[in-house]
């Protein structure tokens, strides 16, 4: 908008129909861009990536000063923090006198690792002549107990259900409680030492749930 | 993934747990990728690149300023490894496609008699951006199809704010241009003449 100045008086003068209309279609166009989808890269790009990383030495020193100066997500201040510190705990001291067999547990569906609350993950394998399955890992001890996997008849899969940490695990699936076979779907995987691979599972904050 | 999420990976990275790495890859690899098949026009040479820019990102980590979003900086590097790409195949007189530059912009920013509204295929409007040079291609690439703010389309383009801001506007009104010119083009009989 401009404005045109006619001694004491004042008014705005529209653009031209023109501009306007030159507006509109730039703005239109713009709408089509942020449409784009754009293309999915190919599955090889990431695997191509990994595999070609080199080793990074790093000196403990050098270890150190990178944890020192490494970021921490904490939003805290004294004055806020007091009051809802002393109203959680006294919300888990009501909680643990009136349950005489302990605090609450986290959803019972998802194997929980951790007692903080993590990200709910699924491993699943497709391998209907199997007669048992079990997940074992960095994150139980390699220990296949109270990681049994569960036979989906509708998906023809066996299912996991977890409850994983932000972070890095390595796994493999124990099939018929001898046989180690790593997950195909798994996008990493890394050399165990004893001649096979252990997949990667990489977690991250997704907030929801996830099935590998 | 927020930035101080980014940054923790990065400090992992940088501690030697080189896995970590493969979270900033998911995170990147569509953008980049697709950054390379418009710089290249060949999904085989922008998978080659897309890899050698997440390797040179990598190993140049240590010169990564922390507190920075670390997508542009990627970019940068993605960027320039693309140029290098195309001038050694234009020094190899490999063919290179046309494209419109600042100065076929016409004079006068009044639209043609021909409007462009109505029905704009987005087909049609994706053809039209390759044809823009790199510059005003990826300027508009980077706001509108990555929705970056434009402190970060500068960043990415190694331009001030200012100059970030005309780029887009400019690569804008110049797609508009190709647009209309291709729908003339399209519109206007060719008379093919046979010569016994």
């Amino acid at each position: 908008m401009t404005e045109k100045h006619l001694g004491q008086s004042s008014f705005a003068v529209e653009p031209p129909a023109g501009e306007r209309e030159l507006d509109r279609e730039l703005l239109a166009l713009s709408g089509v861009l942020s449409g784009l989808p754009g293309e999915e890269p190919p599955l090889e790009l990431l695997t191509g990536v990994m595999s070609r990383l080199g080793p990074r030495k790093v000196s403990r020193v050098r270890k150190a000063l990178l944890w020192l100066r490494s970021p921490l997500a904490v939003t805290v201040t004294p004055l806020r923090a007091a009051p809802w510190g002393m109203a959680a705990a006294a919300l888990l001291a009501a909680l643990w006198f009136s349950n005489p067999s302990g605090p609450p547990a986290l959803d019972s569906r998802f194997a929980s690792v951790t007692s903080d609350p993590g990200v709910n993950v699924v491993l699943s394998l497709d391998l209907s002549g199997a007669s048992s399955a079990a997940v074992i890992g960095n994150f139980n001890s390699w220990s296949p107990t109270g990681f049994e996997m569960r036979w989906d008849e509708k998906e023809r899969r066996w299912n996991l259900p977890l409850n994983l940490k932000k972070g890095r695990y390595e796994y493999a699936f124990l099939v018929d409680g001898k046989h180690l076979v790593p997950d195909p779907a798994a996008l990493l995987s890394r050399d165990d030492g004893f001649g096979s691979r252990n997949s990667v599972l990489i977690v991250e904050n997704g907030g929801g749930n996830e099935k590998i | 993934m927020d930035s101080s999420e980014e940054a923790r990976v990065i400090a992992e990275v940088l501690r030697g747990e080189g896995e970590a790495y493969a979270i900033l890859v998911k995170r990147y690899q569509k953008p980049i990728f697709n950054l390379m098949k418009r710089m290249t026009m060949s999904a085989e040479d922008a998978l080659d690149l897309s890899q050698d820019a997440f390797i040179k990102a990598y190993e140049n980590l240590e010169k990564y300023s922390p507190g920075r979003p670390f997508f542009p900086w990627l970019y940068a590097i993605g960027l320039n490894l693309a140029r290098d790409f195309l001038r050694k195949k234009k020094k190899n007189n490999l063919v290179v496609l046309p494209r419109f530059e600042d100065s076929e912009l016409c004079s006068s920013s009044a639209p043609q008699e021909e409007e462009l509204l109505g029905r704009m295929e987005a087909a049609e409007v994706a053809r039209a951006l390759l044809k823009l040079s790199p510059d005003y291609r990826e300027a508009l690439a980077l706001r509108y199809q990555e929705d970056l703010p434009l402190a970060d389309v500068a960043q990415c383009l190694g331009l001030s704010l200012s100059g970030a801001k005309m780029r887009v506007h400019r690569g804008l009104a110049l797609l508009r241009q190709v647009l209309l010119e291709e729908r003339n083009d399209r519109k206007t009989p060719r008379t093919v003449v046979l010569r016994g």
